[in-house]
């Protein structure tokens, strides 16, 4: 966020796989402090639930 | 084997357009396709301490119902410029309990229907985001009908019902209870003249019979498959990016979406998969445009524009270690 980079763990649902492509969902929880998004403090909480859905079709 | 599709109208009133539409558009789903109409809770009001099964009589039969299906239909009027609260009830009785939610991953295709000219598309682009908040695969593609005036026969040409009778303004308005079945086209009619309305057969319809012939598609779906090696594109309408959070020191939820794309390969060979993901931040939306999460305070995506960085590596069963760049 904000031109700041971090490494964050995705927990990954099991990939479904059907014809040529495949589905998957993950999910994680980040800080935005670590990415230097500090405004609102208190206002607004710290840490952001985020859910990931992909379907994918080969090129 | 036949696939199940879930049909809610948001409309309570007998003869609504959006019923007669949601039958209208069910005719061209798949042949194979199972259809079941269920009517929103409106006697049953989302209540968190009843949340968890055992659910009232009503929620647990919407549950069944939708967690049977491949996938939802929903057509949705606007009433204040917004989807019905029935509707929203039952959205949100589908979305609980967290993680095991009947809507959870259940594709969904929105479609409206209402006297004004756009539609109902603002119901309809609300009723996607709610969708999508819950944990729904929301079928991105639109279909509203504008200048619904008067009931949808399926199938038929503009004919004046034969017991139509004289409106208070001086159109005639249809006895929904001696209204034509439907039985194929779609029409539309508003006082002599019928109006056409556009079958049904456009995008949101095709993109949830693919996505639902994509679940069913001869080929068995596989959990925890590992996809062939190769070059994926990420499906735009068929991927998002949605976060919760919370606000108000903790009173309230805050969630939000935004669109997604990229592409992944897939090299087994390899210690990692390439995943070169992009959204962009224009989509980024909470549905609240007094919130200032796009200011300079925060996502700024004017001033950082770029999307996340590709590498993804697997570092145990089932989790990832990523490194993403996010600006938006």
């Amino acid at each position: 966020m904000r031109g700041v980079s971090q490494p964050v763990t995705l927990v990954i649902e099991p990939v479904e796989t059907a014809g040529a492509g495949f589905r998957a969902r993950a999910s994680t929880r980040i800080d935005r402090y670590a990415f230097g998004l500090t405004a609102a403090t208190g206002m607004a909480a710290r840490h952001l639930n985020i859910d990931l859905s992909a379907t994918a079709e080969p090129l | 084997m036949s696939t199940k599709i879930a049909g809610i109208a948001g409309s309570l009133r007998r003869g609504s357009v959006n019923q007669m539409l949601l039958r209208a558009a069910a005719q061209v789903l798949a042949a194979d396709t199972e259809f079941s109409v269920f009517d929103p809770l409106d006697r049953e009001p989302f209540n968190e301490d009843w949340e968890a099964d055992p659910a009232p009589l009503a929620v647990a039969q919407l549950r069944r119902l939708i967690a049977a299906a491949d996938g939802l239909l929903i057509a949705t009027p606007e009433y204040n410029g917004s989807i019905p609260g029935q509707l929203k009830n039952a959205v949100d009785w589908a979305s609980r309990p967290h993680r095991a939610a009947a809507l959870q991953g259940k594709p969904a295709a929105v479609i409206s229907a209402s006297p004004s000219a756009r539609g109902a598309a603002s119901a309809a682009a609300d009723l996607r985001r709610v969708l999508a908040v819950a944990g729904a695969r929301v079928i991105d593609a639109t279909l509203a009908v504008p200048r619904a005036f008067f009931p949808v026969h399926p199938g038929r040409p503009a004919r004046r019902p034969a017991a139509s009778r004289p409106s208070p303004r001086g159109h005639r308005r249809a006895d929904p209870d001696r209204s034509t079945p439907p039985s194929g086209g779609l029409t539309c009619r508003r006082g002599g003249g019928g109006i056409p309305l556009p079958r049904p057969t456009g995008p949101p319809i095709r993109q949830l019979n693919k996505e639902v012939v994509m679940t069913h598609s001869s080929a068995p779906t596989q959990r925890n498959g590992v996809p062939p090696a190769g070059r994926y594109r990420l499906d735009p309408a068929r991927s998002s990016v949605t976060f919760r959070t919370r606000h108000l020191f903790g009173l309230g939820a805050v969630s939000g979406t935004m669109a997604a794309g990229g592409e992944i390969t897939v090299d087994p060979a390899a210690p990692h998969a390439s995943v070169t993901a992009t959204r962009s931040g224009a989509s980024f939306s909470t549905g609240n445009c007094a919130r200032d999460i796009r200011s300079p305070r925060f996502l700024h995506p004017e001033e950082y524009p770029s999307g996340p960085e590709p590498s993804a590596t697997p570092t145990a069963a089932g989790r990832w270690r990523a490194s993403w760049r996010c600006a938006g």
